[in-house]
């Protein structure tokens, strides 16, 4: 299980040299793919559902990208894009087809119908943080300029105050 | 300032980050920045393959500009320091900052035997990451090696995305099939998934996904569409392939 979350540390490592990723970035990039894959086997062994442990993971994964981003001055989509390739279904897309080609018609539908949840479920984790994130500092930037209208607001009150 | 020197570099730089991979709310900003930077209004509306900008000064005329941005690779080092260089506009003069503008376009990227390393390791990894053998794993770092040589080629062609997957997709499942055949593996799938993995549209997904979050519906979905496509290319070519191989030498 190690031995796993190993390749799929090297695995985000060899396509964020691919994505032209450099210095810090790269190996945070590669931290996120092991921790993505970890949080995966994590709840895939403890009995969710396999779009629900993609989807679980895929929150991880967003979350540590947004933090690192703000560590490391990057844009959010740097470490992110490269973190995520390990879950993409690529496993999925093959198996629907080959069973396609073999005419195992149910087995094509089951699989491609998994496929389509994978796909879902790592969406609506993106969505998820993304759009919490987004709030956040949205709330952040209105309280800091709230404080600075208080403070304007106060001087002018001393102002006033002093002229009386 | 002259309105139009400022109109053409705002667009280059925000077609270099369109370019590299930015997403579309991103690519809105840095030009919304630079140009408010020089005192202008500016109104801009960015989709996948086009840029346009229309900017008013203070005596309240107009100057619009439309970049078309014909194709996109993927380099997030230079998203990254674009974006570093658009938030630091106020410590350079215009010329130093048309300047840094030119060193990262011209920046460059890692050398093509790292490329091909990348390509080969990628692969290898992936097959390994989805419970395959050492056996498997090491016809997909050649499979990968293949990939990479045609992905070069068909760019220098300058070929479309759609082609350069379908014969991604054929090659590698063909490469397993040959090795399978010659009894250095037992099963055809790991060599075949790990090779797909690296064609599959990972990035054109996660941009699809936050630019409709961010509000940009229109590029979002033809982003979603890309994705699709791309994946519907890479399922063409290996079904094509399995059906060759099943109807005349069987799996």
């Amino acid at each position: 299980m190690l031995l796993e979350i190993l390749w799929a540390a090297t695995s985000t490592f060899a396509f964020g040299i691919i994505f032209n990723l450099k210095g810090k970035k790269l190996f945070c990039a590669s931290a996120g793919g092991a921790l993505g894959w970890a949080v995966y086997i994590f709840f895939k062994y403890n009995g969710s559902s396999i779009p629900a442990s993609f989807l679980y993971s895929s929150i991880a994964i967003t979350i540590y990208s947004e933090i690192i981003a703000r560590f490391l001055k990057t844009p959010v989509t740097s470490t992110l894009i490269a973190s995520l390739i390990p879950l993409v279904p690529g496993s999925g897309v093959y198996f629907t087809m080959s069973y396609l080609v073999e005419n195992k018609i149910e087995d094509a539908v089951a699989k491609g119908t998994e496929t389509i949840l994978i796909t879902v479920a790592i969406t609506v984790g993106i969505v998820f943080v993304s759009t919490f994130s987004q709030i956040y500092y949205k709330i952040r930037r209105y309280n800091k300029i709230k404080k600075k209208i208080d403070l304007r607001n106060s001087v002018k009150l001393k102002k006033q105050i002093n002229r009386f | 300032m002259n309105e139009n020197r400022v109109l053409i570099l705002a667009n280059l730089v925000g077609k270099i980050a369109l370019q590299s991979g930015a997403e579309t709310y991103r690519v809105e900003d840095i030009i919304n920045r630079i140009c408010k930077h020089y005192g202008l209004n500016a109104q801009c509306f960015v989709s996948i393959t086009c840029i346009i900008t229309s900017v008013r000064n203070h005596k309240g005329e107009l100057f619009c500009s439309v970049e078309r941005v014909p194709n996109r690779t993927t380099n997030l080092n230079k998203v990254h320091s674009i974006n570093q260089l658009v938030r630091d506009i106020k410590k350079y003069s215009f010329d130093e900052f048309a300047k840094n503008v030119n060193i990262i376009d011209k920046e460059v990227p890692y050398k093509k035997y790292m490329y091909f390393l990348a390509y080969c390791f990628g692969a290898f990894s992936f097959a390994l990451l989805f419970k395959g053998k050492f056996n498997d794993a090491c016809c997909a770092f050649i499979s990968g090696g293949l990939i990479f040589v045609i992905s070069d080629f068909a760019a220098k062609l300058q070929s479309n995305s759609f082609f350069i997957n379908t014969l991604g997709g054929f090659i590698c499942t063909i490469c397993s099939y040959l090795s399978y055949k010659m009894g250095f593996t037992d099963t055809v799938s790991y060599s075949i998934i790990g090779a797909i993995m690296l064609l599959v549209p990972g990035i054109a997904l996660t941009n699809a996904i936050r630019d409709l979050v961010a509000g940009d519906l229109l590029s979002g979905i033809s982003r979603a569409v890309e994705a699709f496509l791309v994946g519907a290319a890479l399922a063409i070519g290996t079904g094509f392939a399995l059906f060759i191989l099943v109807r005349f030498g069987g799996i």
